[in-house]
């Protein structure tokens, strides 16, 4: 971060080049789609440019750059809706097209109950799920306090569990 | 007394310290009601981790480094994308008129940096770096002397 505050656009190369992958999957497991979390990617990145100078390594780097997607993806969330690709405009998942149609009819009951979840309960999900943050760590990224993390993954975990019943 | 829900979240997502866990695990154990919750949140915890988010591989450092150079300064973004393109136009007249090369030249990959010198972009200091993201890593070429000779 020192390199890129004096202006070495190498280092904006290298940090993206390690940390877009992690920061890409949170986007899309909010937004649904990957144009969408291509956009917010470079939108972080490009954010973490501007605010390179003022950087204080008080908390993790992981920790500065996923607390700047998560608000993007939660303003993206709160925002207008975003009118849904037809199906064949859709990227299907790493499982691909070869595999089986209950396990793609089982991913899309997943993907489609994650996306039901209200935005502060999708992202308290997708962190703690995916990315394997604990709940400090959540607190932390999101700046909400441990208790709001606390009651946000009760309630999503009951809702999935809800929607997800058939699949159990 | 039976575990809260954020106590068993917290176990099944193994977030809970030696002894507070092993506590839980021996009530699950005993306890029907908190055995059926346990049993139904690990179900959901493994069902979501069949959810991949592996994205169509596709590198967007190269697009960013160019968008930020693009917001800093736009006047500077076009001299070097100029640049780019007459360097570009070079290369490509240069392999025209070239002559074939020896059955027996010695190929090596010449880095990003190797190819901004030998174009001449970096004179343009920071921003030549901006480009980095517009090349591959390395760049096979033949560069080089024939195989066997000094």
């Amino acid at each position: 971060m020192r390199a890129l505050a004096a202006g070495d656009m190498n280092a904006l190369a290298t940090l993206a080049h390690r940390h877009q992958q992690a920061i890409r999957a949170i986007a899309y497991r909010m937004t649904g789609r990957w144009d969408l979390a291509d956009d917010l990617t470079q939108e972080t990145f490009l954010r973490l440019h501007r605010s390179a100078s003022s950087y204080q390594p008080t908390a993790a780097f992981r920790t500065f750059v996923h607390r700047i997607v998560v608000n993007l993806a939660l303003d993206k969330a709160r925002g207008p809706r975003v009118a849904g690709l037809p199906d064949d405009m859709v990227a299907p998942d790493a499982a691909g097209a070869d595999t089986p149609l209950a396990h793609q009819e089982k991913l899309a009951a997943i993907r489609d109950a994650v996306a039901a979840l209200p935005e502060r309960q999708r992202m308290a999900v997708i962190l703690h799920r995916f990315e394997r943050l604990n709940h400090q760590q959540i607190a932390e990224v999101t700046g909400w306090s441990a208790s709001a993390v606390e009651s946000l993954l009760v309630r999503a975990y009951q809702e999935l569990r809800q929607r997800l019943k058939e699949w159990l | 007394m039976c575990l809260d829900e954020s106590t068993l979240i917290r176990l099944v997502a193994g977030e809970l310290g030696d002894e507070q866990r092993r506590a839980c695990v021996e009530h699950v154990q005993v306890c029907h009601v908190c055995r059926q919750k346990h049993a139904e949140l690990a179900a959901t915890w493994d069902l979501l981790g069949q959810w991949p988010a592996e994205a169509p591989r596709r590198d967007l450092s190269g697009a960013i480094v160019a968008q930020a150079c693009r917001r800093q300064s736009p006047r500077r973004w076009a001299s070097v994308a100029a640049a780019v393109l007459i360097a570009g136009g070079a290369g490509v007249a240069a392999g025209i008129l070239a002559p074939a090369p020896p059955a027996a030249v010695a190929h090596q990959n010449v880095s990003t940096e190797q190819l901004v010198q030998a174009i001449g972009l970096d004179a343009l200091g920071d921003q030549s770096l901006a480009l980095a993201g517009l090349f591959p890593s390395s760049v096979p070429t033949t560069l080089g002397s024939e195989e066997g000779q000094p």
